[in-house]
């Protein structure tokens, strides 16, 4: 039994299912379990910042019936899933006649470019690194140079993308600090325009990977110190196999299975932190579009977004696991989960 | 796990015993007591701070704006950080947010850990329904992006204090340690101790808390310190966003109003920078507590660092002569083991697992090497295959295979002798295959390190080899989960004879099968060393079965050769007293005995006695065996014993010392 | 001897039946580990059972069955005549402290985080052994010298500073405190050197002898079991293959699998060789519960070197040849006798 059968597959299909449910659903249910209603909430908040508003209450009730705020919490909940599984969510409100959907499918391409290329680079990276210092046969000025590349590990990718932006974009001036690509280029597949979209997207991806990719590295190295100690390990040694080839054969490839299982289990993490690397970097994804429709109070834009991001971690940790049986033949085997 | 699996780094390092012995302590772990230091000074400074400092000059209006440090240009002693753009003093603002930002860390981390611990020890020690229902809730509930939906539910919820953030946080804060929980839950529970526990009363509450917990302590105490900063980073990011509590002042807050007031533009670097240095110290604090933690939990990761550093050199050594064992002229020994000493350097002293090991293996014979449970056989082997295991090393000695000493070879060299004259069927196969490839690239792997034939020979004669050791043609495409262990382990024969070696080791190839496939898998192997003339050492404890295979057996005893001999001649006639010992306590089926009841090994092998290594357990000990060791002399014909029983001048030997 | 001779049973199996897996999600059919198993232990006087068989075959249910670890799929366990699963507080006490084991790896038997003395204490606090701390004082050194130990010499220890030996008997010793009437013991020897092996046997042969402890001695090992066993049951996934006498099964069994399984036992005795003109089954055949033709019939069918096409029915009942020597083969139903 190799590759995918049905009963992994449905498996992994219902905990798809079942991710993508417990995350709208709590984007769904703790505000209205929250003492107040959110309508009165974001009144409040309006007026905390303009000072006073007229008609207060009529205002809450029209937002109530607008958002059908007023039908009983479980037909809500209903609707609401209707329009989970028709991705609508209505118009945006703070740019009226925009749908909110498209306003979020604009957003899309940005976040999944920047965090393709991060993720796979912080992975890919990481997992040398960490490989490289698992290893016993590694030279050892390497061995001594790796754990230096861990030194921003600790530290959370925004922090990180500040720091970025005040030496390398203020006080050096060698790079942009904010924005996806500069006003004063054309949009569209024009070397100039390419070039200045790299050059923004090159802090944001620096300080992602350089923050994330030691927790890869990390647990790597854990792994490869247990793959050394295993059996086939050392008779892979006494074939007389070359040290590349029990290095990547014998060592990586069988580490690299669990790591990649973090992989996984650690996309929610990263995608949670590119939001913030988005706000610092005002880079116009779905991160900062859902800050700024957050700080505009634009209900329908934010629900649209969330759900998104949601649906779309929950998307690639599936592929991953659609993936995994084809790399690790025992997995069917076992029937375990992650 | 047998004995014969029995890895070293359970019997002598220190992650057993914990509190025993307070200087060999694994909690003594530099990076976590460090990370534990930061983190109490940070504490501090939040803490003692309000007693030195006005923190009322934290809110709006206090001082004038935008006043930098007192060291810089323009500063004001009585704001020595500085203020920012509405006149908070700085110092003020960072000594009241410091601890909430670790308050709600703390708060959500253990509030995950409480509920992970329930849900995962019912889901670990309940099992069945239960088990499936936690477990496929918590990992799909790991992979949601936490913050998404924070930022969603704080854009509705105004979260007015910490409390209620760390509440909210605790939402994404359990499925980790529930994981972990469950999985550590799975392992103690088939812990004999733990069965034990049962069978003495305990209830369930007692075993999770007093026979498990203690076990999973460090693994635990990582994870929080992981779910610590996960919440603080969680809270911080919402802070950030500006949907924390806006009237308490927070860490993140400050980074907030930094930068939507354009501090990085406008050169306020003392706004936006010590929030940002404080929290990276705090996560740097608890990012060395959790690898610390890390590495208590895994002792091998603790040795893999210690063994690079360890290269000591060896004390000096006694020098053992070379004793000719009789095994004849030069010519018909396939191998040689001359004084061979092998050392594992453990924290705990040098553990000598073989100590001036010498035999020569004959061309065409299976040598046996026999002897209790950590004697050092499987030592001697690796030495013989230059792959002994940090933190063992040779310290002395020549492993011979015609003219030359593997000992002295490294690289390229080694590599070339390596399975072309000297292959191994390893003591787990189990585990010997590698589990992602199919066992045609394994046995593949072995022949084109060596040779450079093209796919068509090579299929052919990887079918041929399976075909030897009676395996069916589809094994060759098969996965080692796929195959029984008897296949498994016939594999690994058909595997050491690919390339025609000319030694083979065979390092307890049957001890972990059932009897009917032990003896299949022994018919094999002797077939294929009938049929290919190799030679080869075969160790085992199993006395039945070397008798059925060997043709001359090799008995030690703490690391020592104590006895060689033609197989015949030790059952029948054997002379070393541990020999006695041994064969006189073989169970049989062939008759009924009374047991021969007596202790086991007595010294410990990191001080080994003077003189004698067996006088603590010997029947027939005299003065001499307290003074001097006995030398591997030949008694008998091809019979050679390490015993002075045998020696008739012994105790004139003795007085001409004392003369 | 027959039942009504001597009374009541201490322990009876009834037909148990273990059955693991299957359910939820699972494609596959359950693997019944034990088949119907039966047998009757009587308190005096008292035995060393032993219940033989490869890995797979059921022991380790078995043993996990008696100890009430796991609770039978069908079939009924007795203990003192009462079933074991519908004890009340005070039967179950009983019964706790009566049924007793020792365990194959003396390495994990303590929990390497206290000191010996902890061991004893559980069972203290929860049986009703002593009145005061003297007493058990007593107690405990008593029973530690049975096993040869002396209190002050390992109690304030921790496990790790003891060698295999001693911790062997100390566990021997914890379940003797406790005065059974049965010690399951599960492979009690088989992860031991011989030194060690002939102490724990010489032990449990001292326990029956002078204290009238009976055991379930449970191994793969034939030969120590002709060394100390009194009664023998065979099993064979999940089947007894044969019942009776040690002594009489091993020198002269009658169950095809059962002769398999001797034969292939190494004789230590270097003069006299193995047969190798006996004809051994190819492995493919040796692990396949359930293949075609043993689904319904006798398990052994496969491998069987005089099967019939009787044995494809239904699986062979046992069949008294002797005494109470049984075997589950149909070559032994009347008529058949060769
Ligand atoms: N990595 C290690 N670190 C420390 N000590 C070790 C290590 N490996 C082996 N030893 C010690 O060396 C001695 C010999 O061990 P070895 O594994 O060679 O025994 P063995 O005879 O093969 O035993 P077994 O029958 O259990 O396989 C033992 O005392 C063991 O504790
Ligand atoms: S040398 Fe002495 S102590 Fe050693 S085995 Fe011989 S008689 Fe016994
Ligand atoms: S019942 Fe038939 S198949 Fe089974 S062991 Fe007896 S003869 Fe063989
Ligand atoms: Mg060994």
């Amino acid at each position: 039994m190799r590759g995918l059968t049905k009963e992994y597959v449905l498996q992994r299909f219902l905990m798809y299912l079942l991710t993508i449910w417990m995350g709208t659903t709590l984007i769904f249910v703790i505000p209205r379990l929250a003492p107040g209603d959110p309508v009165s909430e974001m009144v409040g908040r309006l007026s905390l910042d303009a000072g006073y508003i007229e008609n207060a209450d009529k205002l809450i009730a029209s937002w109530k019936a607008r958002f059908g705020l007023d039908a009983p919490i479980h037909i809500q909940y209903l609707r609401y899933w209707g329009n989970v599984f028709r991705l609508n969510f209505g118009y945006s409100l703070s740019h009226f006649p925009t749908e909110a959907w498209s306003m979020v499918s604009k957003a899309l391409p940005w976040s999944l470019g920047l965090l393709t290329v991060a993720t796979v680079l912080s992975f890919s990276i990481g997992v040398t690194i960490g490989s490289l210092m698992g290893w016993r046969r590694t030279p050892r000025l390497l061995q001594m140079f790796l754990p230096s590349t861990l030194t921003f590990t600790a530290i959370p990718y925004f922090m990180f993308g500040i720091m970025l932006i005040y030496l390398v974009a203020f006080e050096l001036d060698w790079l942009p600090a904010t924005g996806a690509y500069s006003r004063r280029v054309d949009p569209g597949w024009n070397l100039p325009f390419i070039k200045n979209v790299l050059s923004h997207a090159i802090l944001p991806v620096v300080s992602i990977v350089l923050t994330s990719m030691g927790g890869w590295a990390l647990g790597m190295r854990g792994l490869m110190i247990s793959v050394n100690n295993e059996d086939y390990f050392l008779l892979a040694q006494v074939k007389g196999l070359s040290p590349a080839r029990i290095f990547f054969r014998y060592g990586v490839r069988n580490a690299i299975l669990p790591a990649l299982t973090a992989l996984a289990l650690g996309l929610g993490g990263l995608i949670s932190g590119s939001i913030l690397v988005e706000f610092i970097f005002a880079y116009p994804g779905t991160g900062y579009t859902l800050y700024q429709s957050i700080i505009s109070q634009d209900y329908t834009v934010t629900q649209a977004i969330a759900n998104l991001i949601i649906m779309v971690t929950a998307t690639s940790v599936f592929l991953l696991d659609l993936l995994y049986p084809f790399i690790d033949p025992r997995i069917t085997y076992k029937r375990n989960m992650r | 796990m047998a004995v014969g699996q029995r890895t070293v780094d359970e019997e002598t390092t220190p992650a057993r015993g914990w509190g025993l012995n307070t200087w060999d302590s694994p909690w003594l772990n530099f990076k976590f007591l460090l990370g534990v230091a930061i983190v109490l000074l940070i504490l501090l400074f939040g803490l003692v701070g309000p007693l030195f400092w006005d923190t009322d000059l934290a809110y709006t209006g206090a001082g004038p704006l935008n006043k930098p440090p007192v060291w810089a240009e323009g500063g004001l002693p009585e704001h020595p950080l500085g203020t920012e753009s509405n006149g908070r003093d700085m110092l003020a603002q960072l000594i009241l947010a410091t601890p909430s930002s670790l308050k709600v860390g703390f708060l959500a981390a253990i509030i995950g850990m409480g509920v992970g611990m329930v849900l995962g020890s019912i889901a670990g020690y309940v099992g069945g329904w239960w088990d499936h229902v936690i477990r496929t809730i918590s990992d799909s509930a790991i992979t949601i992006p936490a913050l998404v939906v924070l930022v969603v539910i704080a854009s509705y919820v105004q979260m007015t204090d910490t409390t209620a953030m760390a509440l909210i946080l605790a939402l994404f804060a359990w499925p980790g340690p529930t994981r972990l929980v469950r999985s550590q839950v799975l392992t103690l529970r088939e812990r004999s101790y733990v069965r034990m526990a049962h069978l003495s009363g305990a209830s369930a509450l007692e075993i999770m808390f007093v026979e498990m917990l203690p076990n999973m302590l460090p693994w635990l105490a990582a994870s929080l310190t992981g779910g610590i900063s996960a919440a603080i980073l969680g809270a911080t990011g919402l802070e950030v966003l500006g949907l924390g509590p806006t009237r308490v002042p927070s860490l993140g807050l400050i980074i907030n109003q930094a930068t939507t007031n354009a501090a990085l533009v406008r050169g306020l670097v003392w706004w936006w920078l010590p929030p940002i240095i404080i929290l990276m110290v705090i996560f740097v604090g608890f990012f060395l507590m959790t690898i610390g933690l890390d590495e208590i939990a895994n002792p091998r990761i603790r040795q893999f660092s210690s063994s690079r550093r360890e290269r000591t050199a060896a004390g000096e050594l006694p020098a053992v002569g070379l004793v000719d064992d009789g095994a004849g002229g030069e010519e018909d020994a396939a191998l040689k083991v001359n004084d061979l000493h092998v050392h594992y350097f453990t924290p705990r002293g040098e553990v000598i697992a073989a100590n001036g090991v010498n035999f020569k293996l004959r061309k065409g014979e299976i040598l046996g090497l026999v002897g209790e449970s950590g004697c050092g056989k499987t030592t001697v082997a690796m030495a013989i295959l230059q792959v002994v295991q940090p933190p063992g090393r040779i310290v002395q000695g020549e492993v011979r295979i015609e003219d030359r000493d593997l000992v002295s070879l490294s690289g390229k060299a080694l590599r070339q002798v390596r399975w072309r004259d000297l292959a191994l069927v390893p003591q787990g196969a189990m585990n010997s295959l590698n589990p992602v490839t199919p066992i045609r690239e394994q046995i593949a792997d072995a022949i084109l390190a060596h040779e450079s034939i093209g796919r068509v020979e090579l299929e052919q004669r990887i079918l041929g080899l399976l075909n030897d050791v009676g395996l069916p043609e589809r094994v060759i495409s098969m996965f080692p989960h796929e195959l029984s262990g008897g296949m498994k382990q016939r594999v690994c024969i058909a595997m050491s004879i690919a390339l025609n070696p000319q030694v083979i080791i065979a390092d307890e190839p049957t001890s972990a099968l059932d009897v009917v496939v032990q003896r299949v898998v022994a018919q094999t192997l002797l077939e294929v060393k009938e049929r290919l003339g190799v030679s080869m050492v075969m160790i085992g404890h199993d006395m039945g079965l070397q008798a059925q295979l060997v043709d001359r057996i090799a008995v030690m005893y703490a690391g020592n050769l104590v006895e060689v001999a033609p197989v015949e001649s030790a059952f029948a006639e054997p002379l070393h007293p541990y020999t006695q010992l041994l064969i006189e306590s073989i169970p049989s089926i062939k008759e009924r005995k009374p047991l021969n009841v007596t202790e086991g090994l007595t010294h410990d092998l990191r001080d080994p006695p003077p003189g004698c290594i067996f006088q603590f357990r010997c029947k027939h000990v005299e003065q001499i065996c307290r003074e001097r060791r006995p030398a591997l002399v030949e008694r008998d014909k091809d019979h050679l014993a390490a015993c002075w029983l045998y020696e008739p001048d012994r105790h004139s030997l003795i007085e001409l010392e004392e003369a | 001897m027959t039942e009504t001779a001597r009374g009541e049973p201490l322990l009876q199996i009834r037909d148990a039946t273990m059955e693991f897996g299957g359910g939820f999600l699972s494609s596959q059919p359950p693997l019944v580990a034990l088949d119907s198993f039966s047998l009757d232990l009587h308190e005096s006087p008292a035995q060393i059972t032993t219940i033989a068989g490869e890995s797979g075959s059921g022991k380790t249910t078995l043993a996990n069955l008696v100890l009430g670890f796991i609770a039978p799929t069908r079939g009924q366990i007795l203990y003192k005549g009462a079933d074991v699963s519908q004890l009340d507080r005070k039967q179950r006490l009983t019964y706790r402290q009566e049924v007793q084991a020792i365990f194959q790896d003396p390495y994990e038997v303590f929990n390497p985080f206290f000191r010996i003395q902890h061991t004893f204490n559980l069972v203290m606090r929860h049986f009703p052994l002593a009145r005061d701390k003297a007493e058990r004082r007593e107690l405990i050194e008593e029973a530690l010298n049975v096993v040869g130990l002396r209190g002050d010499e390992i109690l304030e220890k921790y496990p790790h500073q003891l060698s295999g030996g001693q911790r062997q008997r100390i566990m021997v010793a914890r379940a003797y405190l406790l005065r059974p009437r049965l010690i399951v013991a599960d492979e009690p020897v088989s992860a031991v050197d011989a030194s060690l092996r002939a102490m724990i046997l010489d032990i449990m042969l001292r326990l029956r002898d002078e204290h009238g402890i009976s055991f379930l001695y449970i191994t793969h090992d034939l030969s120590t079991a002709y060394q100390i066993g009194d009664n023998m049951i065979v099993l064979f996934q999940g089947i007894t293959a044969e019942t009776g006498d040690t002594g009489r099964i091993i020198e002269n069994p009658q169950h095809p699998y059962v002769q398999e399984l001797i034969n292939s036992i190494p004789v230590p005795d270097p003069k006299i060789k193995w047969d190798t003109n006996i004809r051994l089954p190819a492995e493919e055949t040796m692990r396949t519960q359930g293949a075609e033709g043993t689904a319904s019939g006798c398990r052994f069918y496969q491998r069987c070197p005089h099967r019939m096409d009787i044995c494809l029915e239904k699986q062979p009942p046992l069949i008294p040849v002797e005494g109470d020597h049984a075997v589950a083969c149909y070559l032994y139903e009347d008529g058949n006798e060769e």
